[in-house]
């Protein structure tokens, strides 16, 4: 009976665990960040036959919400204004904004709702990699996308009070989408853009409220 | 056709190859630039963070093959644009050179 009671326990113990991966910090309990620095930073990243397109934009807002000893509880949105893309060549940038291409217009914003987390490792106390599946909509409409992310936590120090008070949490997110599923045109300035494209998300938040 | 024409065609020629070169040598580029993308100093805040660098868009010109658009005069620089103006010249002069007979 004892040997079934430990064994039971140690089960239990597993189960919780691997459930309930999170930051092993001072910090404790439910935290918001609020993802409002210009220093924030999305990036689209596409080929074409001729030349690379890079587009980017420092205007991501949101936030997120989790439970510190748990990732699995986050939650969260955030959204870039679409007319806020770059590509460094001003009549690219119209083209991007205009009704074929992104619609700025009919759809002001790019979105990403979280929706879950998976495949959690700890990769030190304040850092986890895991993968996050969440709805993006772009062009008014929205598909399941799977993004790797990596978080890193950091607990407020004279170090991180230099960047903005609170808490910091660093996300690093990367994934792909196709052109075609978001019934966006792949022709810019008569360039025939590929139809995946990679966007990757560098943004750092802050709890303080 | 006679001396002096000969000579319009053969600048001519040597000035639009002349463009072609300076665009290989400026990185072969598709369209002209004004701008290019540079990554930002990454802080060791930054590296603790785990974030990526920063890129921006900065002021600098790139000698392209085409202009990407005509919102700008510098964007208008490319070799098909001064091949077009060469052309244009040289075939005034050429016709300037006519000789009448």
């Amino acid at each position: 009976m004892k040997k079934i009671l430990k064994t039971s326990f140690v089960a239990l113990a597993a189960i919780t665990i691997s459930f309930a991966q999170g930051f092993k910090i001072e910090t404790t309990g439910e935290q918001t960040f609020n993802f409002e620095d210009k220093r924030n930073q999305a990036t689209f990243f596409s080929t074409t036959p001729l030349e690379d397109v890079t587009g980017i934009s420092n205007a991501i807002s949101g936030k997120v919400t989790f439970d510190v000893s748990d990732i699995n509880t986050l939650t969260g949105t955030i959204s870039i204004p679409v007319a806020s893309l770059d590509t460094g060549i001003e009549l690219r940038n119209e083209h991007l904004a205009s009704p074929n291409w992104m619609d700025a217009e009919g759809y002001p914003d790019i979105i990403f709702k979280i929706k879950g987390v998976s495949d959690v490792k700890v990769e030190a106390d304040n850092k986890l990699s895991a993968k996050v599946t969440g709805d993006f909509t772009a062009h008014g409409v929205t598909k399941e996308v799977l993004a790797d992310v990596t978080m890193t936590y950091l607990v407020e120090s004279e170090q991180t009070k230099k960047r903005a008070p609170g808490d910091l949490l660093g996300v690093q997110a990367s994934f792909n989408v196709n052109l075609s599923d978001y019934d966006i045109e792949n022709m810019l300035i008569g360039q025939k853009v590929a139809e995946e494209v990679k966007i990757d998300i560098g943004m750092v938040g802050s709890n303080a409220k | 056709m006679n001396k002096k024409q000969k000579q319009v065609i053969t600048i001519g020629i040597i000035l639009i190859a002349a463009t072609f070169i300076i665009w290989l040598l400026a990185g072969g580029d598709f369209f002209t630039k004004t701008q290019i993308l540079v990554e930002k100093e990454v802080t060791e805040l930054d590296q603790m963070l785990g974030v990526t660098p920063q890129k921006e868009y900065q002021d600098s010109f790139v000698f392209g093959l085409v202009p990407p658009g005509l919102v700008y005069t510098a964007e208008m620089i490319s070799v098909a644009t001064l091949s077009g103006v060469i052309l244009l010249i040289s075939g005034l002069f050429y016709f300037k050179y006519k000789t009448k007979t």
